[in-house]
């Protein structure tokens, strides 16, 4: 992991990292090439921990779509500053920081609304993105927002189902 | 080439052949609006996975449609995709073809 990320990963994820039992660090470039590999890391995460594959699929869109937005609104797309991505596995979940080092979000960033369609179509918007936040929300269990000057960090929790649960505990 | 167009007389079919519509192959599925009939279903049969940078790309191709009086279907797209497709109002804009509504369609 690149010092700068690393460092700030660590001191994101103190608070929790005591309770896990295993610990997955991808640190990537800011470059959309590479999102792919946390999205396919996230897939195999999630599979290994028995989620079914609808939900897998689930956990990599939100995935990539955090890691998007670390690329695109964080690190503004500079191949040489770095998006963490930290896989952490708990007993009954799946916690994935996606960390950048860019200027910080506005905190209420989270509690996007549904974005429109028809506004973004009826005004014939060149680019008609910002639906990857929303997306997020839907996707996953839980999301928690931290952001400063020096970064943003999204965590996103998956609730593990109660067969994986107890696979996981006779492993 | 990521897509592969198929031209009927009252039709296209656009097959994206990549398995995944993000950033990085939404460029190639925008460029494809101008080749657009006025009926046009998109195959997404190889398509593994799509996020909001893709669905971007969809809806440009939605409003060039609108701009131009065509409609656009979605045909082939697994549960999944139905789902964040749903999530987000994509199928009011591009409605999803059944397999016989698909055939009926294009004769294939």
């Amino acid at each position: 992991m690149a010092n700068e990320a690393g460092a700030h990963i660590q001191e994101q994820t103190n608070s929790i990292i005591g309770t896990s039992n295993d610990v997955v660090d991808i640190t990537i470039p800011s470059n959309h090439v590479f999102e792919r590999i946390a999205r396919d890391g996230a897939g195999l995460v999630a599979r290994y921990l028995g989620f079914s594959d609808e939900r897998a699929q689930d956990v990599q869109l939100a995935v990539s779509e955090a890691v998007t937005n670390a690329i695109e609104h964080g690190n503004k797309e500079d191949a040489n500053v770095k998006v963490g991505v930290r896989f952490l596995v708990l007993k009954d979940k799946l916690a994935i920081q996606v960390i950048d080092q860019g200027e910080g979000l506005p905190a209420d960033r989270i509690n996007a609304a549904k974005p429109s369609i028809e506004s973004k179509l009826a005004q014939e918007e060149e680019s008609p993105r910002g639906l990857g936040i929303y997306l997020i929300q839907q996707l996953v269990d839980a999301v928690e927002l931290q952001t400063n000057e020096s970064g943003t960090s999204f965590t996103m929790w998956f609730n593990l189902g109660a067969a994986a649960q107890q696979e996981r505990a006779e492993a | 080439m990521s897509i592969k167009m198929e031209q009927g007389q009252q039709y296209t079919i656009i097959r994206i052949l990549n398995d995944s519509i993000d950033a990085l192959s939404a460029k190639e599925i925008e460029q494809s609006s101008g080749q657009m009939q006025q009926s046009t279903v998109l195959d997404f049969e190889r398509v593994l996975f799509i996020n909001s940078a893709g669905i971007s790309a969809l809806l440009k191709l939605v409003i060039e449609a609108r701009k131009h009086g065509k409609q656009l279907y979605a045909a082939n797209l697994t549960a999944h995709h139905r789902k964040v497709f749903e999530m987000v109002d994509l199928t009011r804009y591009m409605p999803l073809l059944t397999e016989e509504e698909y055939r009926a369609k294009t004769g294939r």
